[in-house]
């Protein structure tokens, strides 16, 4: 799943990553040598059966968890050697997670769900409040601001958790069945917003789905099956990769 | 960092707020606590100022001899001016100063009438008493059987405010005696002496003897000589009055007596306060733990949720210390109002000078924010060791 000879570095890319957890007398190798390059742009979608690793892949895309073996870089960096504190402030800088079941702060406003990301930058964060209101403006919560989550529909949440990932300007979108927890209309709304900030923006996004209109509308279509991944579909290049 | 630690505070607040009932019981033992380290403080402190005001007052070296006779005593156990007197022959007494004192009316030149002790002097009084005139001069013992006085300080003032300029060289009745006032004294705060000395009309022990219905002495004031220890002074004086069956009773106070007892009281209020205060201040933070420890189980999902969007563990172990501190602290408030009530309750039983000190109310500040940190530790540090992973998955 290499990128094509003579193109650009890949901004995200996994050499024979492996993970196995030892439960009891043997060890379950639930990553069994993944090969992952994600440029620029990309728009990826992940589809697999449960239990085939999609979500440990996704933690360790995300940072959240390390690999057994193999490496992986991001930026061109190797993470393999990272202490706990750089990891989370490459996660912070660099990832932005959309969740199933959306995982805002119950006791946040919609905005300060938004601003999360950016009280853990280590550089000032002026203007804090503004940037969260732009974001959650452009994703079309505009008007719904000062609501808790509890107050607002799960469309919505998941645009404010949208608005959350998106608002540090990340690298790349991670998001675990984005559309999972909502009914077909939302969660083809939640998709068409993610097509259309990468087609417009160069948004580029890892989608795991088991949802095979979700994995239809990215250009890139990987299926993963017992912890190795196997590209499906490649469209041509999205408008921002060749813009 | 400053808007991380106000957006901490706000979740702090409010996630203390929803586990109402386990925080009010920590809240409770660490202000019990802390009220009890602030009043322990409190007294040490007012106690020390106490001793100290006594000692500045007159010093250390003074006693107070009092004398009581049995009913119908003879004349010849009565103590007089001289008996007093010979009491400086002691090898722990330097000076003595007897006097005698009475309650009347006095007027000034016909005018101002006003409530007075009448005292009895020799000149010695002036000086142990520590009694300065701020016109004319003290009584004098040339002034035997004179019909002399010295003037308190609210005797003049009332004399002047009823148009009386000058007072020495003016006469002053006093229950229809009248005398020559021939000073005034300065403001003298009572302090430990008997008798209040703005309110007084001091003339010669010899008149007051002449004129008093009892004139037998009944006070003395006395000077220890340099390195006398008070308990010595005291047997000696009980031994130079002991004149058979019915003398008189005596009782010595020192100022040294007085702060001794005083301290002995503190270290007593000290001891209750600090085995209640430390014993509260451990059930506190023992519930202030429990408090965060059930926060941090409860918020699993949160801190996986805050470590993938990039908060390090130490921002995980700072957002939930300020909560413990801030739990401690909100009891340490409650507590520095307790231990400040305590204070007063102390102060009224005992009779010191109550007084709010600042330094208990930061030292109860310390405490609650210390038993913060040190309760909450240990909770932070889990949640900041939690697996992001597992936390995410809520378990």
């Amino acid at each position: 799943m290499t990128g094509e000879a003579g193109a650009a570095p890949a901004m995200l890319s996994l050499v024979d990553v492996r993970k196995s957890y030892v439960t009891g007398p043997v060890a379950a190798e639930v990553l069994r040598g993944v090969r992952l390059d994600v440029h620029r742009g990309d728009l990826v979608s992940i589809m697999g059966p449960s239990g085939c690793g999609k979500s440990t892949l996704m933690n360790i895309i995300g940072l959240l968890d390390r690999p057994t073996s193999g490496s992986y870089f991001l930026n061109g960096r190797a993470t393999g050697g990272m202490s706990d504190s750089e990891l989370s402030g490459l996660r912070n800088v660099s990832i932005g997670f959309v969740f199933q079941s959306f995982h805002l702060l119950p006791r946040l406003t919609a905005w300060e769900n938004v601003a999360v990301p950016l009280i853990y930058r280590s550089t000032g964060s002026a203007g804090m409040r503004r940037r969260a209101l732009d974001m959650l403006d452009k994703l079309g919560m505009g008007d719904r601001v000062d609501h808790r989550p509890a107050e607002l529909s799960g469309g919505q949440q998941q645009r404010v958790a949208i608005a959350r990932a998106l608002v540090g300007a990340p690298d790349i979108l991670l998001a675990d069945e984005p559309t999972g927890a909502l009914d077909a209309e939302t969660g083809g709304e939640i998709m068409r917003l993610l097509v259309r900030l990468n087609e417009a923006e160069g948004l580029s996004a890892i989608i795991i789905t088991h949802d095979r209109d979700v994995a239809r509308q990215c250009a890139r279509h990987i299926r993963m099956v017992d912890g190795v991944l196997s590209e499906v579909a490649r469209r041509a290049a999205s408008a921002a990769e060749t813009g | 960092m400053t808007r991380l630690a106000r957006a901490n505070l706000k979740e702090a607040a409010s996630s203390l707020l929803a586990g109402r009932q386990r925080t009010l019981l920590a809240l409770i033992g660490i202000a019990v606590g802390v009220g009890s380290v602030v009043a322990m403080m409190s007294v040490g402190i007012i106690v020390r100022d106490e001793s100290l005001s006594k000692f500045r007052e007159l010093g250390t070296d003074i006693l107070s001899v009092s004398l009581r006779y049995a009913e119908g005593a003879k004349d010849r156990s009565v103590v007089t001016t001289d008996d007093a007197l010979g009491l400086a022959a002691l090898p722990t007494i330097a000076r003595a100063a007897p006097y005698v004192i009475s309650h009347g009316q006095a007027s000034l030149a016909g005018k101002a009438v006003l409530e007075v002790s009448v005292i009895g002097a020799t000149a010695a009084m002036a000086d142990l008493n520590k009694l300065k005139v701020e016109s004319g001069r003290h009584i004098s013992d040339l002034d035997h059987r004179r019909y002399f006085c010295v003037v308190g300080s609210e005797v003049a003032a009332v004399a002047r405010a009823a148009g009386i300029g000058r007072i020495v060289g003016e006469s002053v009745t006093v229950e229809g005696v009248v005398y020559t006032a021939v000073g005034v004294l300065r403001r003298t705060p009572r302090g430990m002496r008997r008798f209040d000395a703005d309110r007084a009309v001091i003339i010669p022990i010899s008149t007051a003897r002449r004129v008093f219905t009892w004139p037998e002495i009944r006070d003395i004031t006395a000077r220890m000589s340099e390195g006398a220890h008070h308990v010595a002074a005291a047997r000696e004086i009980g031994d130079y009055f002991r004149r058979g069956p019915d003398g008189p009773v005596v009782r010595v106070e020192s100022a040294e007596e007085l702060i001794e007892r005083m301290y002995e009281q503190m270290r007593l209020f000290a001891l209750l306060l600090g085995s209640v205060g430390s014993i509260s201040l451990f059930v506190g933070g023992i519930g202030v733990m429990n408090v965060m420890l059930v926060s941090v189980t409860e918020r699993r999902l949160e801190i996986g949720i805050r470590r993938a969007l990039g908060a390090r563990r130490a921002d995980i172990q700072s957002q939930f210390l300020i909560e413990s501190v801030m739990l401690s602290t909100v009891g340490g408030l409650i507590g520095i109002g307790a231990g400040v009530a305590a204070t007063w309750g102390i102060c009224e039983f005992t009779g010191w000078t109550f007084r709010v000190s600042t330094q208990a109310m930061g030292l109860g500040v310390g405490v609650a924010g210390a038993a913060g940190v040190l309760f909450g530790f240990s909770p932070a540090y889990q949640a900041a060791r939690l697996d992001p992973v597992a936390a995410l998955r809520g378990r």
